[in-house]
């Protein structure tokens, strides 16, 4: 009865395993909707997390410079979907002239505007470590004229 | 938390385990059906419930990293135990860093190709705009009866059938993949790691083991010299304050020269290199030449001892002047080493130094500057009191030991395992 059960439990772990190895998603996993995002609540952030949070956020605004779509063009309709692309793909080759200058000219904007951000973040970096300097002198720590910038 | 125990397994014939994991299966998908295969081997008393322990920066030395492996030690007895990781580590590492015999747990290592070019495995970098590269973690989680994440890693979904967060500081806000609020047991450090949890995640642990600390001399203790010491990795932003730590003791040299003669300060830690930091130290000390500081960098664990053992004062500065909590001593496992030494603790008042450390008892705490000053200059006047204060350093180290660490590892996971090994469809598992 033991061995039987064994055997048994044996061959559905194995069945089951196959199975949760193919799952695709958490939810498949889990066996229910899950959770993934909480947005972050910048004002509850310390000064060292908003550092941070900026840091990585002008990270991601760094890789989205380039504005022009990457996508594949696809059609999800079997018999007619080659026609559909071949016909999308004709539409964006003939305005291509007039996307291409919009796309050069927002591009252009986004590159200003993060380098604005980031010349922005540095000067806050500074002035922060500058306040630090001060600070540390006043509890009279520091040796005054350590760490200055420019 | 899989629903693996909420299906009953009586009778317990091949069929009907049959019939419940399919019916499982259908309901809460196939994890959850494999949860509960799990959990009915160990409940028939076929094997010991399987345990993994995760840490994906277990290939680094830290205080963290040892948390976890002494847990994993305590542990290998009464668990199968694996030990998870994404960067290569040999056990003997583990066992010579952190004097730990680990020989009855495995290592699995986890190549994760997200981080594969990077130097260190970053969880900032992850964010909404792509897919979780921890994903592969959970769903290996799922083989096991028990799942320990000790990353603080909250980008990890847990689907284990009994799930345990290890938290020694909540680093990141709530946001992209926020899982910790999943684990039903929420293991935390200290009382301040606690109170920045429900701060920062909105949830409560619901067990508190302090780490374990084990620096007692193996001797007689020695007889203390004019030394005041400071243990504390030269973090590269500065965090732990040892350049602060030069300048005062040079006030305190220029203040009273009188009380401070024959008194040096000896300054240890880790660093990497190069190290901004480090440098900035050795540019203090250069200018002021003379000044009786010893800079002692990555030491080996015997001198370590050695400086514990005659250092009388102990200076810890983490924590002043900081508005980041994380930047201060979320416990401070060297203020506890070198009472264990019998070293007369003068620490920052804040962070988890307030748990260890009873204001006048045992050591000082300080808020500002001026007041480290003060209280060091009262027990370098009083050798009575820095030998009363001494004592008291020494017995309030003993209650951070290995073994008191160990009982409270080993007392709350046997409770868990005794609930996870009774039948299923007696308790759910947790």
């Amino acid at each position: 009865m033991n061995e039987e059960l064994k055997e048994e439990i044996a061959r559905l772990k194995e069945a089951y395993g196959a199975r949760k190895d193919e799952a695709r998603s958490l939810e498949e996993l889990a066996g229910g909707p899950v959770r993934h995002h909480y947005p972050v609540d910048l004002w509850s952030l310390s000064d060292s997390e908003l550092d941070n949070e900026m840091g990585k956020r002008l990270g991601f605004l760094n890789d989205d410079i380039d504005c022009r779509p990457t996508t594949a063009v696809t059609s999800h309709r079997r018999v007619i979907g080659p026609v559909i692309v071949f016909l999308k793909k004709l539409l964006l080759k003939a305005l291509r002239p007039y996307t291409n200058s919009l796309f050069v000219r927002q591009n252009r904007f986004n590159e200003q505007l993060v380098a604005f951000h980031l010349a922005s973040f540095i000067r806050l970096r500074r002035m922060e470590e500058r306040l630090r300097q001060l600070e540390r002198e006043r509890s009279g720590i520091a040796d005054p004229g350590a760490d200055q910038h420019d | 938390m899989t629903k693996a125990g909420t299906s009953s397994l009586s009778p317990l014939s091949a069929a009907a385990v049959a019939h419940d994991a399919a019916a499982l299966a259908r309901r809460s998908g196939p994890q959850a059906a494999y949860s509960l295969l799990l959990r009915a081997e160990v409940a028939a008393g076929w094997r010991k419930p399987s345990l993994a322990l995760y840490d994906h920066t277990l290939h680094l030395i830290g205080g963290g990293q040892k948390y976890g492996c002494t847990m994993a030690q305590a542990l290998q007895d009464d668990f199968d135990v694996t030990l998870i990781t994404h960067r290569p580590v040999a056990a003997s590492d583990l066992t010579a860093w952190y004097d730990l015999d680990l020989s009855r747990c495995r290592i699995r290592v986890m190549p994760l190709g997200f981080f594969a070019g990077d130097e260190a495995i970053n969880p900032d970098r992850v964010s909404a705009r792509g897919e979780n590269p921890f994903f592969a973690v959970s769903r290996e989680s799922g083989n096991y009866d028990f799942f320990v994440n000790n990353s603080m890693l909250e980008m990890v979904f847990p689907l284990a059938n009994v799930s345990v967060f290890v938290c020694h500081f909540p680093e990141r806000p709530k946001g992209p993949y926020f899982y910790a609020d999943r684990y039903p047991h929420l293991i935390y450090n200290s009382r301040y790691t606690a109170g920045w949890i429900a701060k920062k995640w909105g949830i409560a642990g619901n067990r508190h083991i302090y780490p374990p600390v084990d620096m007692e001399p193996s001797g007689a203790a020695e007889p203390k010299e004019n030394v005041i010491l400071s243990v504390a990795r030269f973090e590269s932003g500065g965090s732990k304050q040892q350049a602060e730590m030069v300048i005062a003791f040079a006030r305190l040299l220029a203040r009273e020269p009188r009380a401070t003669r024959g008194w040096k300060l000896v300054l240890c830690g880790g660093s990497a290199s190069p190290n901004p930091y480090l440098e900035r130290i050795r540019a203090e000390l250069a200018a002021r030449p003379g000044l009786p500081v010893e800079l002692r960098v990555n030491i080996a664990l015997d001198e370590l001892k050695r400086q514990y053992a005659r250092a009388a004062i102990f200076w810890h500065l983490c924590g002043l002047g900081q508005s980041n909590p994380a930047h201060v001593e979320h416990f401070g496992m060297s203020t506890v080493e070198a009472m264990q030494n019998g070293c007369l603790p003068i620490v920052f008042d804040g962070g988890g130094q307030r748990e260890i450390v009873e204001d006048g008892v045992s050591g000082f705490r300080f808020a500002g500057a001026g007041q480290l000053l003060e209280r060091t200059l009262q027990v370098l006047r009083d050798p009575e009191l820095r030998q009363r204060l001494g004592a008291q350093a020494r017995r309030r180290g003993k209650e951070f030991r290995r073994v008191v660490f160990e009982e409270d590892v080993r007392r709350f996971f046997r409770e868990l395992a005794a609930r996870y090994a009774a039948p299923p469809g007696t308790g759910a598992p947790e």
